[in-house]
């Protein structure tokens, strides 16, 4: 019998992507990269990434039919 | 360019008007369901988060604290991330247990009808600023447009114009508990007016203001400070803090709370919305710096908050600046009217309901409705008050910022609901007093303070010596660290009570407790509705109870206690979506009282075990899962055993019903589970009563008719130990083997041979006749030559045909007789004329009384390729059934065609026909047209099967007293694959 779908795989995907986007949101590297002589559209840039990482995961769930 | 105040009006009233004719057009069914149940639907119906904060005070907000405005938006995303572990799970308790609002899940979990009071008016106070902001803004967009003060009449015109839309989106039904997908549709769409009214004002920035993406780059060159105005803030400001509260607010927000939680039609959407919701906000705010560039080099003379409306007029058209106010308007009434609806589920819920329960006599769900609607207005009305009492310098962000602190304090209880079981009530209760009262100690009473209220508020931040700390990351961290701190604290100290303690594992979904008990004061679902009906009254009784009747598609006469006991659960949820957790079950605890002492039946356990296990199977992980995994691979054994298996319990109910059975009695699985063994359908019932009964473990051969035609079974017994005593009382595993093929080629095989030991009794008859033949025969020709009397060679030439006549039926009939087993090897070109000759030969023996017409129509030269004993046997089953649906003297005819390598015979009479129901089972064994004892209603199966040997087919049409024609495709030549096989064996 083939082993029943592994949703750690998936609950993990979401910790790291959520930990991953907490990280770039929080003071010690926002400071790191949001600094004055960045394009004015590098948040923006940050955060399509952030989304595209989720949109990714979620696609995990769908493998695993959660 | 000025508007005139009643054009803007109009404006705004007809595009309400476009919102409910596109709710009322989804209630209709005019938009298809694949565009309201579509994912990105719903994905774009939680932007009622982007209020006239996002849409005009972003800006402002922008050009005070710089990117910090993106934080309200980055925080959503975030707590979007989380959605299987943060969302998921309270959208999946809301819906098992019919939860509507934020302080149905506290009171629910807490257990406690004072947790949804409080709960109730903290939001309720806590989002009263928000929707004083959203008046705020449009009333301040009108005077931007207009340029004059707009009268305070406008403002409660635009508060009684939400109110009537409001009961018309939310609160236009008698039963307030369905979903309401219009109010879903019209929001999303209000999200699309919000996006495409910013992006075209966005666009109208970047082309019309600066020349493209060119121009800001220089301008951005020639003032360096504003692009460093943007991100400095970052460093300095309150970032963290706006961070944590805009994910607080993704999801504890009433509005958010009502839109992703309880208008969520479907589950999958969640996850889609998990990425395509923050897509939508970085799309909404994408255009924010260049607006608020485009302001600071047109010098509009608006305020920041007010850039939006305010570099419009730059266009010198006026549709831009109408397009901006109607996203105005669209932002301020999406957040007003499900704000309005989601408290007023509170109020009711927690405070009207509690305070002032109608009396049975009064229709329960009209003054539902009546108090639905009127909380509606008093809340949009309330939040007027609020506005005007503000003073009117606040900035959109602070306002909103207000609300998002107060919502932030639900997180610690919510945690607790998700994840702590050790939470307990006066910890939860503690923690969010204690937060609510630094809250307005902080935030609430220096706005109210500021706006000429004769109060002074205490400098908290200064007593502890945080005066330099901004004012919301030290409010913000004041309440949330001390309702915190009181929470867990508090818990620590209490012992939860075994109601809560109950709670906690419903909302866990990792421990299963069994269900006990059952209902002493009703026996029936009549008897339900009857009690109910005292608290209720009669017709919210009986609509109830048919309902939950419904739901759990359980038949009105049923009176199993365990069965009666899901009814009573199933009530209880559907009250708690119509008045909330702790009142429903009150009611369902007063007025169907539970025996908590009386043991359930083996089959209610493990069939509540095993649906609590499908359910939360995403939960489980370690050795849990090991051993999930390890049920559901045993499961699967005794689901997919080729041989029908079943099990019972003690009290003779169905636990397991395999597959196998399944298809044998037709009965599934959902059905026959808890199903005792004397309400199993027959012939079922008796066949098991009986094996039960029985006092061996084994029954053979037990015919029983299914759908008609008899079937055969072996059914067998075991006892099943009892795994917690190791002695019986496990109940009785029953494995039911279906011998109905072995039965039917016992019987077929039985046939065979009856007619090889008459074929063999023919052949030695003719034999014995053959000898006193050849001897009449020469006799007769001895005769004829040696008389010259005319009438006596005549005579002799007579005897002489008549006895080859003899020698040919003798012939015949030895041939027939010489059967033997089916041979590749003994196929050969067969003459079709001769074979339907011979048959009706033998036929007219048998049927010699009914003088029949045989018509040989078949042309001379058609050939078969067969075994001609097995096609002699073909036509002698066909002509003899022929001739027993005809009359005597009747008319049989047989004709033939030939077509690519294939012969169709066709055999028609004009007989007795056969009946309609049993033609697509004529070749079915045991089945017959004839009178019992006529026939065994094995022929046509033996032509079925003879013919398929020939690789040719069988078909039967009949009209029923007109006669029957049967048709047979047999071979004319051999096949390539028969030939080669035939070469294969001769070469061996």
């Amino acid at each position: 019998m083939a082993p029943p779908p592994d949703s750690g795989k998936y609950l993990d995907g979401v910790i790291v992507v959520f930990l991953l986007a907490g990280a770039l949101f929080a003071p010690p590297l926002l400071t790191s990269w949001a600094t004055p002589g960045s394009p004015w559209y590098l948040p923006y840039l940050v955060w399509l990434a952030v989304i595209v990482l989720i949109a990714f995961v979620q696609r995990l769930r769908k493998r695993y039919e959660l | 360019m000025n508007f005139e105040l009643s054009h803007l009006f109009f404006a705004g009233v007809v595009y309400l008007l476009l919102l409910f004719f596109i709710a009322y057009a989804t209630d209709l069914g005019w938009i298809p369901e694949r565009i309201v149940r579509h994912p990105l639907t719903y994905a774009l119906s939680l932007g009622v988060y982007a209020t006239t904060w996002s849409f005009y005070g972003s800006v402002g907000f922008a050009q005070s604290n710089g990117y910090n405005f993106l934080s309200i938006y980055l925080g959503v995303t975030l707590a979007f991330a989380l959605v299987p572990v943060l969302i998921a799970p309270m959208l999946r308790l809301a819906r098992d247990y019919q939860l509507t609002s934020l302080a149905d899940l506290f009171a629910f979990r807490y257990r406690s009808q004072l947790a949804g009071v409080i709960v109730t008016l903290f939001m309720l106070g806590g989002t009263l600023p928000y929707i004083a902001l959203q008046i705020l803004a449009v009333t301040e967009s009108v005077q931007i447009l207009t340029q004059e003060a707009p009268p305070h009449i406008l403002a409660l015109g635009f508060c009684l114009t939400l109110i009537l839309f409001a009961i018309l989106f939310g609160a236009r039904h008698i039963t307030p508990r369905e979903k309401h997908e219009g109010l879903v549709v019209a929001i999303a769409f209000e999200s699309l007016v919000k996006l495409f009214a910013l992006c075209a004002v966005g666009v109208f920035a970047l082309f019309g203001v600066f020349g493209g993406l060119g121009g800001v780059d220089d301008w951005l060159a020639e003032n360096p400070a504003a692009l460093e105005s943007l991100y400095q803030p970052i460093r300095e400001g309150p970032w963290t803090t706006l961070l944590l509260l805009s994910f607080c607010a993704a999801f504890l927000l009433p509005r958010q709370f009502h839109m992703t939680i309880t208008e969520n039609l479907r589950e999958r959407s969640l996850f889609v919305a998990a990425w395509a919701f923050p897509l939508f906000l970085l799309l909404l705010n994408l255009f924010i710096p260049i607006i608020l560039w485009a302001g600071m080099r047109l010098q509009t003379g608006t305020s920041p908050d007010f850039y939006v409306l305010g570099i419009t007029f730059a266009s010198g058209d006026r549709l831009l600046p109408a397009l901006a106010f109607i996203g105005g308007v669209s932002a301020a009434s999406a957040m007003m009217i499900v704000t309005s609806l989601a408290l007023a589920s509170m109020c009711l819920n927690h405070l009207l309901l509690p305070a002032r329960y109608p009396t049975p006599t009064v229709n329960l769900y009209r003054w539902l409705l009546w108090g639905r609607r009127t909380l509606i207005a008093v809340i949009i009305l309330a939040g007027y008050a609020f506005y005007l009492v503000l003073q009117r310098n606040q900035g959109l962000v602070q306002l909103g910022l207000i609300s998002f602190v107060a919502v932030a304090q639900f997180l610690p209880g919510v945690l607790g609901l998700l994840y702590w079981p050790r939470a307990t009530r006066a910890g939860f209760l503690a923690g969010l007093t204690g937060g609510a009262a630094l809250w307005a100690i902080t935030l609430l009473l220096p706005l109210l303070e500021r706006s000429g209220f004769p109060l002074v508020a205490p400098d908290l931040a200064s007593w502890l010596g945080h005066a330099e700390t901004d004012s919301w990351s030290f409010a913000t961290f004041i309440s949330l660290g001390t309702n915190a701190a009181l929470f867990f604290g508090v818990s620590l100290l209490t012992r939860p009570s075994a109601e809560e303690r109950e709670a906690a594992e419903a909302c866990l979904m990792t421990t299963l407790s069994l269900p006990r008990g059952v209902v002493i004061s009703a026996s029936s679902p009549q008897q339900f509705e009857e009690r109910l009906a005292r608290i209720l009254g009669t017709e919210a009784a009986g609509k109830e109870v048919s309902q939950a009747l419904r739901d759990l598609g359980m038949s009105a006469a049923e009176q199993s206690p365990a069965e009666l006991r899901r009814l009573r659960e199933r009530i209880e949820r559907n009250l708690s979506g119509l008045m909330g957790p702790m009142l429903s079950r009150m009611i369902v605890d007063e007025r169907l009282q539970m025996d908590a002492s009386t043991r359930s039946a083996l089959a209610d356990n493990i069939r509540f075990l095993e649906e609590k296990l499908e359910h939360s199977r995403t939960r489980l992980d370690g050795m849990a899962a090991e051993l999930d995994s390890l049920r559901r691979y045993h499961q699967q054994i005794l689901r997919s055993l080729p041989v029908g298996a079943c099990s019972l319990g003690p009290d003779r109910k169905v636990i397991s019903w395999n597959r196998a059975i399944e298809s044998l009695s037709g009965i599934d699985r959902e059905s026959a589970r808890g199903m005792s063994v004397a309400d199993l359908p027959e012939p079922w019932s008796s066949l098991f009563a009986k094996l039960l009964e029985s006092a061996t473990p084994h029954l053979h051969k037990c015919q029983a008719p299914i759908n008609g035609r008899p079937r055969w079974f072996n059914l067998h017994k075991s006892a099943i130990e009892d795994p917690t005593t190791g002695g019986e009382g496990g109940g009785t595993v029953i494995l039911v083997e279906d011998l109905t093929d072995v039965q039917t080629l016992e019987a077929e095989l039985a046939h065979s041979e009856r007619l090889a030991s008459i074929g063999r009794l023919a052949a030695g008859v003719a034999h014995e006749i053959g000898n006193p033949v050849t001897g009449i025969a020469c006799l007769a020709q001895n005769l004829r030559s040696e008389t010259r009397d005319q009438s006596a060679r005549d005579a002799s030439q007579q005897i002489l045909g008549q006895t080859e006549r003899i020698s040919s039926i003798v012939h015949s009939l030895v041939r027939f007789s010489h059967g033997g087993t089916h041979t590749e090897g003994a196929f050969s070109a067969v003459g079709l004329h001769d074979c339907i000759d011979e048959a009706a030969r033998l036929v007219r023996l048998s049927h010699a009384g009914k003088q029949m017409e045989f018509r040989n129509q078949c042309p001379g030269p058609v050939q078969l390729f067969g075994d001609r004993q097995r096609l002699l046997q073909i036509f002698v089953n066909l002509l003899s059934n022929a001739c027993d649906a005809s009359q005597a003297g009747g008319r049989i005819e047989v004709s033939a065609l030939e077509e690519r390598g294939f012969v169709q015979v066709h055999v028609v009479d004009f007989g007795s026909g056969i009946p309609e129901s049993l033609i697509d089972k004529v070749f079915e064994p045991f089945v017959t047209t004839k009178s019992p004892g006529q026939g065994t209603g094995l022929g046509l199966h033996m032509v079925y099967n003879i013919v398929r040997e020939h690789g040719g087919s069988v078909s039967v049409t009949s009209d029923p007293g007109r006669g029957t024609r049967v048709t047979v495709r047999l071979p004319s030549k051999p096949s390539k694959t028969r030939t080669d096989r035939a070469e294969k064996a001769s070469s061996a």
